[in-house]
């Protein structure tokens, strides 16, 4: 499992279908939106300042 | 387009973020940072919260720029609330300037706000103003797309007496959106739609990033991490604070310098700020 950098959910990077290869390194995204958006702005996310936000534990979305 | 804030946690005063700070939506009423046009003043509103008075917001709207009122700036200093919304808006083409039109409107115990556009939103407004029934229907007063969305988003809350969870909030919101994308595709609108919505009923708050093609960039949209935020000496920022004092701001653009304090909201993504102030972001499953 890898972590979706712009969005930061947990994702399969097997079954993950939008990646990337950023300064060398493979990048993996939840959706076309997280990547496109990670291609206009990768050094907000590649070296992002300290986190922020209590996460929650798994929330299901019923749609 | 237009900018909007919200925030909920401890009570601050609304002159903390709607004036105070470097970056304030007031100052992105005439200079906004982020926006092609920096101008966004076709009127503002207020909603804030007082539960010791009554579960429903207090709203104040007016038509005349946020940056030259003096009402709102008298005001935004002496109202602390634990839960409010702010917007500036830029109408949309064709859209009246009236206070009817001004966010955040307001329904029962809920605020509602939009910074987007529904494309075609005259080719679907007869569908969308059937599908409603008579109690939200009648209670649509303005001409503006953004209402006409608030109603079907309260048609598929649906009528919830207990008090509803951020989650539920979300349910709605998405479904709101997957029920207008239905429509324009129905109607053959090709134009891409862009839907930042926020939605709060007093102690959650729960917010969307959306545009209807996922190559576009969506309109910006940020939270802050939870803190305190304080205004001192002309300088902002949010700093670490107990629990008791700290309350999470979601906004348009970044109100003050500090990049380590804001998170931008991914795109296509729904965030939800629950009353204990736990964050929880995830995609909107694509219609």
């Amino acid at each position: 499992m890898v972590i979706d950098l712009v969005c930061k959910m947990e994702i399969d990077e097997k079954a993950a279908g939008y990646s990337l290869v950023f300064e060398s390194e493979m990048y993996f995204f939840c959706s076309e939106g997280c990547r496109a958006e990670f291609i206009r702005h990768p050094h907000d996310y590649v070296n992002p300042p300290a986190s922020c936000g209590k996460e929650s534990s798994e929330e299901t979305l019923n749609v | 387009m237009c900018r909007f804030l919200g925030y909920v946690g401890s009570e601050i005063l609304l002159a903390d973020l709607i004036s105070r700070p470097e970056n304030s939506l007031i100052r992105q009423s005439y200079k906004s940072k982020e926006r092609s046009e920096p101008l966004n003043g076709d009127g503002f509103g207020v909603g804030w919260y007082s539960p010791e008075v009554s579960d429903e917001a207090c709203i104040y709207t007016s038509i005349t720029p946020a940056w030259n009122n003096r009402n709102l700036l008298n005001l935004a200093e002496h109202i602390k609330s634990a839960c409010f919304f702010a917007h500036i808006r830029a109408a949309s083409p064709g859209m009246l300037v009236s206070e009817i039109n001004c966010h955040p409107f307001r329904h029962r115990r809920f605020l509602w706000m939009h910074n987007g556009t529904i494309e075609g939103f005259n080719s679907i407004k007869r569908r969308l103003r059937n599908s409603l029934p008579d109690r939200i229907y009648h209670a649509v007063e303005g001409t503006t797309d953004s209402e006409h969305a608030f109603a079907v988003f309260l048609n598929l809350l649906g009528e919830k007496t207990e008090k509803v969870t951020a989650a539920d909030l979300a349910d709605s919101l998405v479904r709101t959106i997957r029920q207008l994308e239905e429509w324009a595709g129905e109607a053959g609108i090709k134009q891409p739609s862009i839907y930042n919505f926020a939605v709060t009923d007093g102690q959650n708050i729960v917010t969307v990033r959306y545009v209807s093609n996922p190559q576009i960039e969506p309109i910006s949209l940020y939270f802050s991490k939870p803190g305190k935020f304080q205004c001192y000496d002309g300088k902002s920022g949010i700093v670490d604070c107990c629990d008791e004092e700290s309350g999470i701001i979601i906004a348009s653009e970044k109100l003050t310098d500090d990049r380590e304090n804001w998170t931008r909201v991914a795109p296509n993504h729904v965030l939800m700020i629950n009353k204990d102030l736990i964050t929880s972001v995830r995609l909107i499953p694509g219609f």
